[in-house]
């Protein structure tokens, strides 16, 4: 029995080494993604460090809404463009670079942008809803 | 001639002995003309000495603003200098110790047993210390600090500073090089506060001890110069001050002419009117030529101390102080990278110098002079330059910004390279290269190679390679070759037959003879490399396979005009004729433009420009621009993910199968390419992180012994081992079915291959086993299923 028992084990430890990813690729900041905080009742972005990110993600996002505030909008956007490189394919980011971009009035680049944010989009449904409505809006300023 | 000269002479030593006599006899001609020549001479001389004299004044008043306007503001044109991107340090980043320890290296920081000051790094149990040194980054300034990095399984697991956990730290980026002006002078700015004050005692002491006490030249100076040159029958001593040096250097050439040396008295003069003692001496600080690395000219002690000693000016011991005092006689002939002994002899005369007049003491004399020559590894990145990416940083500016200005105004550049990558990228051409000599039984280097490394995602160019010369600022062909593509045309032949709808990668397409007439009669007859048919086969193994009959009637089929259409968006910038002939790659490209078309495929359907530059800021780092990853999507991520898997069986079944073996994954996507007569071969591919086209071939255009797999393959191979190879991830989902060996989408059981199809294709029903065998039998879908006819099958 006891024998059975440690077979059994033997098994299943087997097997749930053979299904689970090394450390190594679980631990990949480019595969992680963020996670969005609802702010308010209009779901709209309020300050582009919210929610959860990575945590060099989050300091780059962090500077750039610091700088953002300060009108440094530039750096604002260098920051970002920082963290898309940190982690080229999270949407979130993408979503805030076309954000800022919008709200600066480039509505060509923020929707080549919101393209890639859709590209990549993952299941959290705040970010979902955000890419929607600012694609809305990208629509309407642009006279679409 | 005599004659005429007798009589003046006669005449003129009369009229000084017999002076009183020469007023008397008026109606006498000589003797009445003596006194009109003495007064018309005098006259004469006086009005000659006027005029010098004006002459000189204006000549005087011309130095003078001349050196006024040169030395007041901006007295140098100070070149861009550029530097590659910064490392970035965060949890989950894979960075192998190998890679950490390099990039340190080639960034002068040195190892150490106790991490105590800026500059340096050391270990700590597993545990990585790294003192990164206060640096101006593109958007903002950072202090020192002493950075505990640990690591677990190849990744950082944590960073902290003083026991606080961190997100983000970023390690300085290394001086990768400047854009120059003509005469290629480089330097960094101090101020003569920031300078040590021994080193400014120990210059005025070696190259002029009166220095505080003449007005810009030295008379005694000259005379013991002269006495000493006398005494050894050459020259051995120079009699010129600071100033005169300085206004050699700033303002004259260097010209051994009396002309010259007059001028450059004047001017060391008014200089010394002008302005005072110090910010003369800061002046001549910043202006001394130091040495010389390749074209770039090292001036000033600020650049030399970084040069030579890998350290800031304030940094530097006695010993370096002194040799760098020493080196101003003659950068060249003391360099202590080629002449160490000569240079410690330098320096040891120097401290003897500064021992003899007081300061320093004689036991600091005795301790430095007892030192080694001690100076920075001659192979690190800050005395490297990479001409070809500098060339295309220069380009790219120059969209935006006027060459003048970045030769002059000492702009910083942030730059997308990777030094790790670049590295990697350089060892690999070479040693290739080398290999493929000498296979081919070639003595002399033979062949050339131009490699574009960049990012999948932003097209942040991260390392580039114009010649398998790496240092030589030359024809760079990465950017300005323009080869024959060969087969890397062929994804945008399958990539048009996929956007219209009527393809899909289990369609049947005939690899059979094909022949199609030119407007001038000559007629185009393409064959396969092996010069087989292949008959029937997979739209996605005629791609794979890169076979050329197959190809060259799907292009006709789907139209030229469509084949060029898709070139365009796929960003290649440049008139694509609209001959059949393009469907095999009968079309020059450069590397870099070949990149372009490739980044669409790597990016999922983005079209970018390869990007060079990250920011630009101003010499007092205010930001002028930032750069940010752009991109139109020209085509549908599920188009673009259907092509990869095309050119992923390049990886699994095709040309690209080495690739498959060496990284035991399949999951790269690639396109070997080949021109007639194998003049040129190209390998161009990408993993989830980068995107890499190699071409190999010779300047004249021969042929060569191997294909692209054979000679561009194996370099993309060796950039990729050296990187770390990140196995392709899809971009979405694609629907996958069984077909049959007719390309219909059939039960499992009696399916061939497992298929990609686009969203949304796969709506019909499958076919059944029976249905399909009896289909088998007839044959009769074979050709239905090649995308509907058209002339073409008409024809053939």
């Amino acid at each position: 029995m006891v024998r059975l028992v440690v077979l059994i084990f033997v098994v299943i430890s087997f097997l749930s080494a053979c299904s689970s990813l090394p450390s190594s690729e679980l631990n990949d900041p480019r595969l992680a993604q963020s996670s969005e905080e609802q702010k308010g009742s209009d779901n709209e972005l309020i300050r582009l460090d919210e929610g959860t990110h990575h945590p060099a993600v989050q300091v780059l996002l962090s500077q750039a809404e610091e700088a953002r505030q300060q009108g440094r909008n530039r750096q604002a956007l260098s920051y970002l463009d920082q963290a898309r490189q940190i982690q080229p394919r999270n949407s979130a980011i993408f979503y805030r670079q076309a954000w800022l971009n919008y709200q600066l009035g480039n509505l060509s680049q923020a929707q080549q942008l919101l393209q890639r944010a859709k590209l990549y989009m993952n299941t959290d449904k705040i970010l979902q809803q955000r890419v929607i409505l600012l694609q809305n809006n990208i629509d309407a300023r642009s006279g679409l | 001639m005599t004659t005429a000269k007798k009589p003046t002479r006669a005449v003129k030593s009369s009229s000084k002995k017999k002076s009183p006599i020469r007023k008397k006899p008026r109606n006498s001609k000589p003797a009445n003309s003596k006194p009109n020549f003495k007064k018309n001479l005098w006259s004469w001389f006086w009005r000659l000495s006027i005029l010098i004299i004006l002459a000189l004044g204006v000549w005087l008043i011309y130095l003078d603003a001349q050196v006024r306007s040169q030395f007041d503001g901006n007295k140098w044109a100070l070149p861009a200098k550029v530097y590659a991107r910064p490392l970035s340090l965060y949890p989950g980043l894979l960075l192998s110790t190998k890679q950490l320890q390099s990039e340190l290296k080639w960034n002068d920081y040195k190892a150490v047993s106790h991490v105590v000051s800026p500059g340096t790094y050391g270990r700590d149990g597993s545990d990585w210390i790294i003192y990164r040194r206060a640096f101006s980054f593109a958007d903002r300034h950072e202090d020192a600090v002493k950075i505990r990095l640990s690591f677990a399984d190849g990744r950082i697991e944590q960073l902290s500073i003083g026991g606080q956990i961190k997100g983000l730290e970023r390690i300085e980026p290394q001086y990768i090089g400047g854009i120059f002006p003509a005469h290629h002078e480089d330097r960094d700015l101090i101020a003569l506060q920031d300078v040590p004050p021994a080193l400014v005692a120990a210059l005025v002491a070696v190259e002029d001890r009166g220095y505080f006490d003449h007005y810009g030249i030295s008379i005694r100076g000259i005379l013991r110069a002269m006495k000493a040159n006398i005494a050894a029958g050459r020259t051995v001593q120079g009699g010129s001050t600071l100033t005169q040096q300085l206004v050699k250097n700033f303002f004259l050439t260097n010209e051994r002419s009396l002309r010259r040396k007059i001028k450059e008295a004047f001017m060391a003069l008014l200089l010394e009117l002008h302005y005072s003692k110090e910010e003369i001496l800061q002046a001549y600080l910043n202006e001394v030529y130091l040495g010389q690395s390749g074209r770039r000219s090292i001036n000033g002690i600020a650049l030399a101390s970084r040069f030579y000693f890998a350290k800031n000016v304030q940094q530097l011991d006695l010993s370096e102080v002194a040799l760098l005092v020493g080196m101003v006689k003659g950068p060249s002939y003391y360099n202590p990278f080629r002449h160490p002994q000569r240079a410690r002899e330098r320096r040891d005369l120097v401290l003897g110098i500064m021992a003899e007049l007081n300061i320093i003491s004689s036991a600091q004399r005795m301790n430095a002079q007892g030192q080694d020559i001690q100076v920075a590894d001659s192979k690190r990145a800050g005395q490297r330059e990479y001409p070809a990416f500098i060339q295309l940083v220069k380009k790219q500016l120059q969209q935006d910004y006027r060459l003048q200005d970045l030769q002059s105004t000492g702009l910083r550049i942030f730059t997308t390279l990777d030094p790790w990558l670049q590295h990697a990228t350089e060892k690999a051409v070479q040693k290739h290269l080398n290999y493929l000599e000498k296979r081919s039984g070639f003595k002399q280097p033979t062949f050339e190679a131009a490699v574009v490394v960049t990012s999948v995602d932003g097209a942040e160019v991260r390392a580039i390679v114009g010649s398998r010369r790496v240092r030589y600022f030359g024809f760079n062909r990465a950017m300005d070759a323009q080869r024959s593509i060969g087969s890397l045309a062929k994804p945008a032949v399958y990539l048009t037959a996929l956007a219209s709808g009527r393809y899909n990668w289990s369609t049947i397409v005939e690899d059979k003879p094909v022949s199609v007439s030119g407007q001038d009669g000559s007629l185009w007859q393409p064959k396969n490399y092996d010069r087989k048919d292949y008959g029937p086969v997979f739209l996605v193994d005629a791609m794979s396979k890169s076979l050329n009959q197959a190809t060259a009637r799907l292009g006709m089929k789907i139209g030229i005009d469509q084949v060029v259409n898709t070139f365009q968006r796929l960003g290649v910038d440049k008139k694509i004729p609209h001959y059949p002939s393009i469907l095999l790659g009968s079309v020059s490209m450069s590397p870099l433009q070949v990149t372009q078309m490739f980044q669409t495929y790597a990016s999922g359907g983005f079209a970018m420009q390869p990007r060079s530059i990250q920011a630009l800021t101003t010499n007092d780092n205010q930001l002028l621009t930032s750069y940010a990853a752009q991109g139109e999507q020209v085509y549908s991520p599920q188009l673009i993910e259907t092509l990869r898997y095309g050119l992923q069986q390049v990886i699994v079944q095709g040309t690209g199968k080495r690739l498959a073996r060496t990284f035991k994954t399949t999951k790269i996507a690639g396109k070997t390419g080949t021109s007639d007569e194998q003049r040129d071969a190209w390998f161009a591919g990408f993993d989830d992180r980068h995107l890499a086209v190699v071409w190999v071939g010779r300047d004249d255009n021969k042929p060569m012994p191997f294909t692209g797999a054979g000679g561009a393959l194996p370099i993309w191979q060796d950039i990729f081992l050296q990187s770390g190879l990140e196995p392709l991830t899809p971009l979405v989902d694609l629907d996958w079915a069984w077909v049959n060996n007719q390309g219909e989408v059939v039960e499992r059981e009696c399916g061939v291959r497992k298929m990609p199809f686009m969203p949304g294709v796969l709506t019909g029903r499958r076919m059944s086993c029976d249905e399909s065998e009896a289909n088998s039998a007839s044959g009769s879908q074979l050709n239905s299923s090649e995308g509907g006819g058209s002339w073409f099958d008409w024809l053939f």
